[in-house]
């Protein structure tokens, strides 16, 4: 599931909003919350057809999970029968280099990448919701395209745009005098290269960023400019507060994604077939190449496992500390 | 999760009051009339222009920061292999670079593996989430807010977490290597989806569900022939949004495909890089042809990815 699809969802709540207090008025009654007891007939479809999720969600998430847990505490190769280990797995994990510098650059990547690419998403999407502007059409189409070719085509272009010698970035860099960096292969700058793309396929939440701008009271916006607010102070109090919640499950969906980052900088590290060797002083190891690398190139099954139920851990924190952060939020979009 | 759903809800849903009000429209149209335009377009003040003049800008600036690197990937496959790294632009077009694509690899075939799992995965969504959707947003029954828990918290699983044991699991199917695993969990619905489509199921009144079952019409007859056909641009988007997911996966392909004749765009470019490395005329080449079909399904769902992302309201 892609961060666009996630954040996708935060926007239609608005419709449910009402409907939900259609059913409550309606539909409900007794302990608010509980839906009122359909017939038999209902009850029994009700079940039935929840019946593929809930098989599914046995099948292909809860079972995996308690076999996760399972099999990081085992040594475990896929050839042969997982080894009962008690916690060696996680011992060795907290001891490892790579398991930090995994972390490190995820963490990099995410909480510098992550609130650039809110930052970039809304700024483009002001000025595709701008009045005046001409060729807003092609303008919309253009950001968003970028979103939704396929990730290696995106990665291999801009590994075109990197090249140090060759492409565009740096022959331009180098025309305006500007000493150009070596993206791909000098450790400080590959980090910010993978961030650079990142912006550059932000089109998903721009889109959706364009719908809750969409959204803004224009009453609040008239009164404001009645009052003598200017451009920027109608910004920081009206379009800011009004699109705060959009930009909180932005967030989350953003750093649930960041957390997960795989094609990127896999493929930009990917010297030959099947070896992603995590780039120049490993800057491109993300927890999510690490974790691939130790169950599908060492066939670590065991510390893989034991790596993704820390990475588990990790987002259900991050998750519960960025909700808790924005509980002000709706208070202050009322102001 | 949930907290913060209902947060948004209520802000956004303040948002929507305001939207549907009168005044707002009488405003906004007060805003388009062209005479009100037309002066403001006059207006000597300076502002105006500067105003102007910054859309402008900023939309150049757009055009340009998009626009770039897709121009690039198209002149890089227009120039002979000789002059690659001297210009930007070609001198002489040469459209040999495709012929070359074709010939390193079988992309037609590539195309066509990645579109027949995308016209499985689009069909096994189709099918199964509206019908999990139904039952959660139409249907009445105990535990009916606890499957909606399940769900809205899978949405915020990483899926790394449970990628080791699932690929252990269909590796004693001995079924890696094939589609099967790219193919088969789809049925069985994703939580995004699923909660996206309930979300706009909520908003089809119940008169028309209660009727035709005063009619005698059984449930699956009232999804496929009443609701489903009054949710159709959010079964459009939901359809859009699998085809792109599916069009783009790379981790999937990745862990599962071992035969090249299976290979999808994104695993046969990479296997493409990786043996013409610094090949760049043919691998631009590669990408143009890859990014053509994205262009065309953008052009055609333009409209329900934008209201996938704002609301797919009911009018």
């Amino acid at each position: 599931m892609s961060d666009a699809q996630i954040s996708a969802g935060a926007a239609h709540n608005t419709q449910a909003q009402r409907n939900i207090s259609v059913i409550t008025r309606r539909g409900r009654r007794g302990k608010a919350g509980k839906p009122k007891r359909g017939s038999k007939n209902e009850r029994r479809y009700g079940l039935g057809f929840a019946m593929p999720f809930l098989i599914g969600l046995v099948l292909f998430t809860i079972g995996p999970m308690i076999a996760s847990l399972y099999y990081s505490f085992t040594d475990f190769n896929i050839m042969t029968a997982p080894k009962w280990v008690g916690m060696h797995n996680y011992q060795s994990v907290f001891a490892d280099p790579r398991f930090y510098k995994s972390l490190e650059n995820t963490a990099y990547l995410t909480f510098i990448g992550v609130p650039l690419g809110l930052a970039f998403a809304l700024g483009v999407a002001l000025i595709l919701n701008l009045k005046e502007a001409p060729a807003r059409g092609l303008a919309r189409a253009l950001s968003y395209i970028p979103a939704i070719i396929p990730s290696a085509v995106v990665a291999y272009l801009w590994r075109w745009m990197f090249n140090g010698k060759y492409g565009l970035i740096n022959v331009v860099l180098t025309k305006l005098g500007i000493p150009a960096p070596n993206w791909l292969l000098d450790p400080a700058w590959t980090r910010p290269a993978v961030i650079l793309i990142s912006l550059w396929t932000v089109g998903g939440t721009t889109v959706i960023y364009l719908a809750a701008l969409r959204d803004v009271p224009r009453e609040l916006m008239e009164a404001a400019a009645l009052d003598g607010c200017g451009v920027l102070r109608r910004f920081r109090y009206v379009t800011l507060p009004a699109i705060a919640p959009v930009t909180v499950f932005q967030l989350i969906a953003g750093l649930l994604g960041g957390l997960q980052n795989f094609t990127i900088p896999y493929l930009l590290g990917s010297g030959g077939f099947n070896m992603s060797t995590g780039g120049p002083d490993e800057t491109w190891l993300t927890y999510a190449v690490y974790l691939y690398q130790n169950a599908f190139s060492y066939f670590k099954m065991g510390y893989a496992s034991a790596l993704a139920w820390i990475l588990f851990i990790i987002a259900l924190i991050l998750t519960a500390v960025i909700l808790r952060l924005s509980k002000g939020v709706d208070e202050d979009a009322a102001h | 999760m949930k907290m913060l759903l209902t947060k948004s809800r209520m802000a956004v849903s303040r948002a929507v009051l305001f939207r549907s009000t009168p005044s707002r429209k009488t405003s906004r149209q007060r805003v388009e009339l062209p005479g009100v335009h037309h002066k403001d377009w006059n207006s000597p003040s300076l502002r105006s222009y500067r105003t102007r003049f910054l859309s402008l800008a900023g939309i150049v600036g757009v055009l340009l920061l998009f626009g770039i690197p897709l121009v690039v990937m198209v002149a890089t496959s227009l120039t002979p292999a000789r002059e690659v790294g001297s210009s930007v632009f070609p001198k002489t077009l040469d459209f040999s670079n495709y012929g070359a694509a074709f010939a390193q690899a079988p992309l037609l075939k590539y195309f066509g593996n990645t579109l027949i799992l995308v016209a499985f995965n689009v069909g096994a969504t189709l099918l199964t989430c509206p019908i999990v959707a139904y039952s959660l947003s139409k249907l009445r029954w105990r535990g009916r807010n606890l499957v909606l828990l399940l769900v809205l918290s899978t949405m915020m699983l990483p899926s790394q977490v449970t990628l080791v044991p699932v690929y252990i699991m269909w590796d004693q199917l001995n079924l890696v290597g094939t589609f099967w695993p790219l193919i088969i969990p789809q049925f069985f619905g994703s939580s995004f989806y699923i909660y996206m489509l309930r979300q706009f199921f909520l908003g089809i009144p119940m008169e028309y569900i209660e009727a035709a079952r005063v009619d005698g019409a059984g449930e699956f007859r009232i999804l496929f022939r009443i609701v489903m056909p009054m949710a159709k641009p959010a079964l459009i988007t939901v359809g859009l949004f699998q085809f792109v997911g599916t069009w783009t996966d790379f981790m999937g392909p990745l862990i599962y495909l071992r035969d090249q004749n299976l290979y999808t765009i994104s695993m046969g470019m990479y296997s493409f890089f990786s043996s013409h490395g610094t090949d760049w005329a043919p691998l631009m080449a590669a990408c143009t042809m890859f990014t053509i079909p994205t262009f065309v399904i953008f052009l055609i769902g333009q409209r329900y990815f934008v209201e996938g992302a704002s609301l797919g309201g009911l009018k």
